[in-house]
């Protein structure tokens, strides 16, 4: 489920798994939101910080790594990784909304239902 | 005959729908998928993603999602009332708040713990006990709380130092309960060095339970623990035997604070409780409060060594099992109530929306309220953000609907938090707004950067794969789920 | 065992005798003995040299029937497989005198009723196959049992087919009960679909019986393999909201599950899916396979060794029993149940088809164990054996 173009930015050395100092990974707009994209950043913030912008029909994303121990490639993997994950959970989250809905709605209401399986 | 065939009851592609569903990747190959109220299910990478295209066609698996509400049929009611039902079912403690008092009777301490969160009175200074008009006032506080259980947890200091005042609050108690008719507890938290006949044979009379500290084998336990004499193993051990032998096993209870001195000796710790008859062993970490704070000897180690030490702790008690001790490690079986039953096991640090307040509430000596232990322990360093209000002069409306308690409460709920929201162990998590405050600035914190969180991911991921891969540690999952 | 059919000689009887309820009773015991309904519907079992007493509407004796001069009513001479007859025992008597159906066995542990053969499932291990006709009679039959059941009779199960189908028929049933037998322990085999209905259950709820358990049947955790195994579409949705409903009003239920080839693979799995979705239940019954009826056909679907399951039904009973939910075994014979689920087992099968074999005749716990289904024939365990003596020690309750 790879998105991504993997392009390095103009003017800098292409990836050798060597430790540079920012790393660039570009995503399609139409494949991925920018909503994806920035949760990735959170949820990454541990291991990294990301710089993204707009250029074109594509989002470019600028990596810079909080721990030295990670290589460009390891770095690329996992936002990339992570980036497929958010994108199918926002898929998931669109699908399953309106059941979800209901079930807060059937749990909070007052049907008889709600009596029961509340013995236990 | 057959009037319905096989094929006619099994899921062609694309004929289901998803159900509410998070997941966690927990190894290369292995995922688990929870629903919304914390079943759970193992898949591979690949499976997800059949499952999620609709493409899956091995139909035990989709069995296997059905019967825990993963997936359905479209038109399906049930699976939602069933979800509905559960989820009621989980959440129906919510309204019966607070449930556990916690009356600081004085700060009066003999020992110097080097992990203390409260800041400690030399013996002799009465200034610091609480008085019986404070205390008639939180009483009085306490039973307003619609909760059908109370508990009262005595704390200090050294609460024994002040024990007159524990006797009287116990009797006061029992006699206002009388017009509220609930069910009332009470326990001690001491380091037991103090215990007499007297105290002894007050609490056998009032049915009173007592819980210590005991860090494990004597070295590491002194070490953490200064008190003149440098004797404070033995006499805990000497107060854990006499309570047990005057009071019963079961009113004595132990808790362990891990220090890097620890990291290295779970299975030690776990061999004493053994040891002692204390069959419940509750591997904690340190909290980064109080004196923890100011020392460096308080939280010095990572969250990573520490689940190596709660690993290893783990398999231990696991270990001891086996071989016929039956031993239980209490966050595990916290968990184990939420990932395997509807039951809400009532522990207050690890719940959503959060202890405080309304799980909780903190009676300080000098009456000041409180949303919790840590939120106590905060305004001694000055940090009066968990301050609720005094006895004296706040009414129950006034502590239980101020925006100190509900700001927190409504900043951290998990539902709705970055991450935790879309987080497969949200049913199993808690919120902690003053952990957060205290680290990050505000009440929900930045999961990614919490050590809350990693604490609590390492734990459920640990507990996840043991019960996928050891069928006797999800037996005893399943025991201690009771 | 014994036989709950049988054929008379009516060849002593004078004229016509009408299709007919009666209890036996014999000759000399204390009562009345007037004109009202329930003394008209007493029968006098009467053995050879005894003098019959007047008064009973019917007299019963073992053996062909004497001449009709000497006996002072209608008389049926009973076939030596109803020489087990007793005071108490309740009978229909119907073909003109020549056939006698014992409903209600005194000194028996289990009776049930037949309410119906009809059913809107359709089991593949069925013991009991459905058909199609209109039987409401037995509603009507059922009614008159339960008028002349004695004072101290304990329990009685309602069985079918199933027996909620006709609902006012069955409604009325349980408000007669109500009304002349309100101590009675009452249990109710259904496949619960018909509780889906609110309003049927509410008139359930409202009969006000103060002991009556339901027994629904649930095969499996979701709707594909329960539907299957029921053989109706839609079962699984209508049994499991029928026992929503029926928790919602407070009635107690039991969840039975018939262990056999289909439900093994998934038994942990639905003990689960109980612990969680239906933790209300009064119990939870595992229960043998009965190889009669539709089972014999399906036998290939659906048989499956005891001996070969124990680690599966280990496992659901200690699922169910961790979470608090009382748990038995029904039909196991103990030489084929692993030792630590004995304390669960119960001596379940009807006295009238139960029996023991050549094998059991030395088994050191015979007297504990239910022994085998005659309806079975040889479809049995090839493992059962007779366990040594002494019995091996009892193993804690709580495993």
């Amino acid at each position: 489920m790879s998105v991504e173009s993997g392009v390095p930015v103009p003017g800098t050395e292409a990836s050798t798994g060597e430790s540079t100092a920012e790393v660039t990974l570009t995503f399609d707009q139409a494949a991925v939101d920018l909503d994806a994209l920035q949760r990735s950043a959170y949820a990454l913030a541990a291991e990294l910080t990301a710089d993204i912008r707009v250029r074109g029909g594509d989002y470019v994303c600028t990596l810079f790594r909080r721990r030295q121990d990670l290589t460009d490639d390891e770095l690329k993997h996992r936002f990339r990784a992570e980036v497929n994950d958010q994108v199918l959970r926002a898929r998931i989250a669109r699908e399953t909304e309106p059941l979800r809905n209901l079930v807060f709605a059937l749990a909070f209401s007052r049907t008889g239902l709600s009596e029961a399986g509340e013995t236990a | 005959m057959i009037k319905l065939e096989r094929t006619a009851t099994l899921l062609s592609p694309h004929s289901w729908q998803l159900l509410p569903l998070r997941f966690h990747r927990l190894d290369a190959d292995s995922v688990v998928l929870t629903s919304m109220v914390g079943e759970h299910e193992f898949v591979t990478p690949d499976e997800l993603d059949a499952v999620v295209d609709g493409t899956c066609t091995d139909q035990e698996l989709l069995a296997r999602l059905r019967a825990v509400h993963l997936i359905q049929l479209p038109g399906e009611r049930l699976p939602a009332e069933l979800l509905a039902i559960k989820l009621r079912t989980r959440m129906r403690r919510l309204p019966d708040s607070t449930g556990l008092h916690i009356f600081v009777v004085t700060l009066r301490c003999e020992h110097t713990c080097r992990y203390c969160q409260v800041s400690r009175q030399p013996t002799a200074k009465n200034e610091f006990d609480m008085t019986e008009q404070t205390a008639r006032q939180a009483l009085e506080l306490a039973f307003m709380s619609p909760s059908p259980h109370i508990k009262i947890e005595f704390q200090g200091g050294e609460p024994l130092l002040n024990f007159p005042l524990i006797r009287w609050i116990t009797t006061e108690a029992k006699r206002m309960n009388k017009e509220h008719g609930k069910d009332l507890a009470f326990v001690i938290a001491t380091n037991l060095a103090l215990l007499d006949e007297e105290i002894l044979d007050f609490c056998a009379a009032e049915d009173i339970y007592l819980s210590t500290s005991l860090d494990g084998p004597a070295d590491l336990h002194n070490g953490n623990r200064r008190r003149p004499g440098q004797n404070s193993w033995d006499q805990a051990v000497a107060g854990i035997r006499l309570a047990q032998e005057r009071l019963g096993m079961h009113k004595v209870s132990a808790l362990v604070t891990t220090t890097a001195a620890s990291l290295n000796r779970a299975a030690e710790i776990v061999d004493l409780y053994a040891e002692l008859g204390l069959r419940g062993v509750f591997l904690r970490p340190i909290s980064p409060y109080g004196f923890a704070l100011r020392r460096r000897g308080g939280a010095d180690y990572e969250v990573s060594q520490w689940l190596e030490f709660y690993e290893a702790g783990l398999d231990r008690v696991e270990e001891l099992c086996s071989q016929g001790v039956p031993m239980m490690e209490i966050y595990a079986s916290i968990i184990a109530k939420k990932m395997l039953s509807n039951t809400d096991p009532g522990y207050v640090d690890l719940t959503s929306p959060a202890g405080i307040g309304i799980g909780a509430l903190v009676y300080n000596y000098d009456g000041d309220v409180y949303a919790s232990d840590e939120g106590r322990m905060l305004a001694e360093m000055s940090d009066r953000t968990f301050r609720l209000g005094n006895v004296h002069d706040s009414s129950y409306a006034d502590i239980m609907l101020s925006d100190s308690l509900l700001d927190p409460l409504m900043e951290s709920v998990t539902l709705s938090a970055p991450m935790c929201s879309t987080c497969a162990f949200e049913p199993y998590c808690g919120a902690d707004p003053v952990f957060h405050h205290t680290t990050a600035g505000n009440f929900l914190g930045h999961k990614a950067l919490s050590a809350f969180c990693q604490r609590n991911m390492g734990v459920f991921t640990l507990l996840l794969r043991k019960m996928r891969d050891d069928p006797y540690f999800l037996d005893l999952m399943r025991q201690w789920a009771q | 065992m014994f036989k709950l059919t049988g054929r008379a000689d009516a060849t002593g009887l004078a004229g016509p005798l009408p299709d007919k309820v009666w209890r036996i009773r014999l000759p000399g015991e204390p009562g009345t003995m007037g004109a009202d309904h329930a003394s008209s519907s007493l029968a006098c079992l009467i053995s050879e040299d005894q003098t019959p007493p007047a008064g009973y509407g019917l007299y019963l004796m073992t053996g062909s029937a004497p001449a009709a001069s000497e006996i002072p009513g209608p008389v049926l001479g009973l076939g030596p497989e109803l020489a087990h007859l007793a005071a108490g025992d309740i009978i229909h008597v119907h073909g003109d005198g020549r056939r006698i159906n014992v409903l209600w066995k005194n000194s028996a542990r289990h009776n049930a009723l037949l309410l119906t053969e009809q059913c809107d499932n359709y089991c593949l291990m069925c013991s009991q196959p459905p058909k199609d006709r209109d039987d409401s009679w037995l509603f009507d039959r059922a009614r008159r049992v339960i008028s002349l059941l004695p004072d101290d009779a304990q329990a009685l199960s309602f069985t079918g087919g199933e027996p909620t189908l006709n609902a006012d028929a069955f409604i009325d049933l349980l408000e007669h009960c109500q009304k002349v037998a309100p101590r009675l322990s009452l249990h109710l085999l259904s496949n619960g679909r018909r509780f889906a209905d609110p309003q049927f259950t509410r008139r359930y709820a409202d009969v006000g019986l103060g002991d009556i358990m339901v027994g629904i049947p649930v095969y499996a955790p979701e709707p594909g393999l329960h539907d299957f195994i029921v053989q109706a579409a839609g079962a699984f949705d209508d049994t499991v909201h029928g026992i929503l409903n029926l928790a919602s009003l407070g009635q107690a239920i039991e969840i039975r599950v018939v262990i056999q080839r289909h439900t093994i693979p998934v038994l942990a799995r639905l003990a689960a899916f109980i612990t969680r979705n239906l933790p209300f239940v009064a119990q939870v019954a595992l229960m043998g396979l009965e190889m009669t009826g539709l089972a014999r056909p399906n036998s290939a679907q659906v048989w499956a060794d005891p001996a070969d399951y124990q680690s599966e039904l280990v496992e659901a009973v200690r699922i169910l029993t961790m979470a608090g939910i009382p748990t038995r075994i029904y039909n196991h014979q103990l030489c084929v149940l692993e030792r630590r689920l004995w304390p669960y087992a119960v001596r379940s099968i009807s006295d009238w088809k139960n029996d023991y074999l050549d094998v059991c005749q030395e088994c050191s716990v015979r007297d504990a164990c239910g022994g085998v289904f005659t309806t079975s024939g040889n479809r049995l365990s090839q493992h059962l054996h007779a366990m040594p003596s002494p019995a091996p020690a009892p193993f804690p309750a709580r495993i």
